[in-house]
């Protein structure tokens, strides 16, 4: 077992396996030459992170057991990115309030938890697909903050891009 | 509070990393810091196509005119692709301009298939870092050769259309430079190809494990069946059969251990349908342990043939087989149904999805299968085209929901995916098939597209 406390001082005692699931975590606990064979081995680990805990550890706690995926397969990182299918229990996991998966995100991201940083993206990607800019900045709450000129110019530089 | 407007550029190339061109342009014009996340993806693969040629009254800015008025954007791009038919002189010269931009490192795949292609050619020596090259090679002059010779570091090469005094010096090239790194090589209409100057070139490939041999008249299966032998690491192989009548007795059999994925297609069929022939071919890839076949009819349609001969194409595979795709196949509903139950393994099919009359049958005969996760609708018989196409929200929810795996059916036109809510609904939304994405032969292997 290990002790992960957060930046806003909550303790959280999980299991090894559970734990491992994010990269960072890991690496830092390897660093520390802490022993996986004698629980209840409790340490700690401070991490700049609050609300999303507890959804990235329900993650963690699902998914503990499957294979990490390799980092240096290039072929696997580009398939991965290719599809845009997401499983059936991360999709419901992932149905939550915009602000809640933006923090999600950074969570996985800062903690190097792959899998759940790309159900994560894959998720506003889902979400922006087909848009137009305007209908994109309504659904984030986002300010344009370009000129019309600035606009107009990325408009006509880029105009290749779209479909005719 | 996080929100989608500060969240750190890192973060945001890898939400835009799944999206495809069109969704970036709209992206880049949302507000500067997606922007700058969208810009260097959307210059990763820039292309001169159809588009340009099909709309040429949209007068549109070219990616390629837009990287000459900012330079910097060069450094962003991996793939270039030059598929113009007929490129006119100012065309040329911008995607000159771009190439010498990007000359040194960082390009990665370089196609270019106008005829033209010599104009090209003095640049191409220059792009050290090019992984993938697609060249149309028609009109290359002898004396210029040497200078696609010594294009070095490639894993992926196709050639089309290669003139006979190219394809005279290939084993040269295998043995010169292309021999410490080619793995995939792919031959379009190339009708100079013969069976002693490829078995001399493989021979010279060590890592070679994909070869392509598609429209290459007269270089027929039995001339492949003959260089194959050589090359027993082979993972990945297309070939036609031009003419199914040639005798094979002679054939020796041959182990490809590695083999995983076989597309074979017949352009010309015979009339009455050799099929003895037809499946002892099959035969001889048995012990290969496939997980992808293909095989397509050409002008003609493969006819109906006898139940037992689909289950004899497929049995041999059953264990290995992820992904069937018959195209221009008569086929059958209960070979549908043979195949679904006997693949273990079977993710994707792609077949023809039969008329209304039939397809509560062929929905009874997918359903079978335990793994199907797509199906493609493909060009079938001619008789699928007599009904309303059967492609519809309603077909493909009836076709989701009684296939408990299946999540995503294809047609030409869209992609249909199935999903649960939150509340538990299964629901099917639709999108439009974009551009060109949807290549004839989506299923031939990568490295060949």
């Amino acid at each position: 077992m290990v002790l992960l406390v957060t930046s806003d001082n909550k303790n959280f005692v999980v299991d090894r396996e559970v734990a491992d699931r994010s990269v960072f975590v890991k690496n830092t606990l390897e660093a520390r030459g802490l022993s996986i064979a004698t629980p209840p081995m409790l340490n700690g680990g401070c991490f700049e992170l609050t609300s999303p805990f507890l959804q990235v550890l329900e993650y963690c706690q699902h998914h503990r057991g499957e294979p990490l995926p390799t980092t240096d397969d290039a072929n696997a990182d580009e398939n991965r990115k290719r599809t845009t299918d997401i499983g059936e229990w991360d999709r419901k996991f992932i149905t939550v309030d915009h602000e809640m998966l933006f923090e999600i995100i950074l969570a996985a991201n800062y903690l190097d938890i792959k899998p759940l940083l790309d159900v994560g993206c894959k998720t506003i990607g889902n979400m922006v697909k087909g848009k137009s800019p305007e209908e994109v900045r309504k659904l984030f709450d986002i300010v344009n903050d370009f000129t019309p000129e600035e606009e107009a110019q990325i408009k006509k530089e880029n105009e290749w891009a779209e479909d005719p | 509070m996080v929100s989608a407007d500060n969240l750190n550029l890192d973060v945001l190339e890898l939400i835009f990393a799944h999206l495809d061109q069109h969704d970036l342009f709209h992206l880049s014009l949302v507000s500067s810091s997606f922007f700058a996340a969208a810009t260097p993806l959307l210059y990763r693969s820039v292309e001169y196509g159809l588009r340009q040629v099909l709309r040429p009254a949209l007068r549109r800015t070219s990616a390629f005119d837009t990287i000459s008025l900012h330079p910097a954007l060069a450094g962003h791009i991996r793939r270039i692709r030059i598929a113009l038919p007929l490129p006119s002189p100012e065309q040329i010269q911008s995607c000159r301009a771009v190439l010498a931009l990007r000359a040194g490192t960082g390009l990665e795949s370089f196609v270019c298939t106008p005829t033209e292609v010599m104009i090209f050619v003095d640049v191409l020596a220059s792009l050290s870092s090019v992984r993938y090259l697609r060249a149309n090679v028609q009109m290359l002059k002898e004396e210029e050769q040497p200078l696609l010779l010594q294009v070095r570091g490639l894993r992926s090469l196709t050639l089309e259309f290669a003139p006979w005094k190219l394809i005279e010096v290939l084993p040269k090239w295998a043995a010169d430079t292309l021999g410490h790194s080619l793995e995939n090589l792919t031959f379009y209409s190339c009708f100079g190809l013969t069976v002693d100057i490829l078995r001399t070139t493989v021979t010279r490939l060590p890592n070679l494990t994909g070869l392509h041999i598609s429209t290459c008249n007269g270089f027929d299966f039995l001339d492949v069946f003959r260089v194959i032998p050589h090359i027993p690491s082979l993972v990945t192989l297309s070939f036609s059969i031009w003419n199914l009548t040639r005798t094979q007795g002679n054939v020796h059999p041959f182990h490809l251990p590695n083999l995983k994925e076989l597309v074979v297609d017949l352009p010309k069929l015979p009339n009455p349908f050799p099929l003895k022939s037809f499946l002892s071919t099959f035969t001889l890839f048995a012990a290969a342990p496939l997980t992808s076949l293909a095989i397509c009819g050409g002008s003609h349609v493969i006819p109906e043939l006898p139940l037992e001969s689909y289950e004899f194409l497929v049995n041999q595979h059953a264990e290995t087989l992820h992904r069937l795709v018959l195209v221009k196949v008569h086929l059958p509903v209960l070979a549908v149904r043979s195949i679904c139950e006997e693949c273990k393994r079977l993710e994707v099919l792609g077949v023809p999805v039969p008329s209304s009359a039939d397809l509560p049958a062929f929905i009874q005969a997918l359903s079978r299968s335990d793994t199907l996760h797509t199906l493609v609708h493909v060009p079938g018989s001619s008789s699928s085209k007599q009904f309303a196409h059967p492609i519809d929200r309603t077909n493909v929810t009836r076709i989701m929901t009684s296939t408990r795996t299946l999540r995503r059916v294809e047609s030409e036109n869209h992609i249909w995916l199935g999903s649960f809510t939150a509340d538990l609904k299964f629901e099917v939304k639709s999108e439009k098939r974009r551009g060109s994405r949807f290549s004839g032969k989506w299923y031939m292997p990568p490295e060949t597209l």
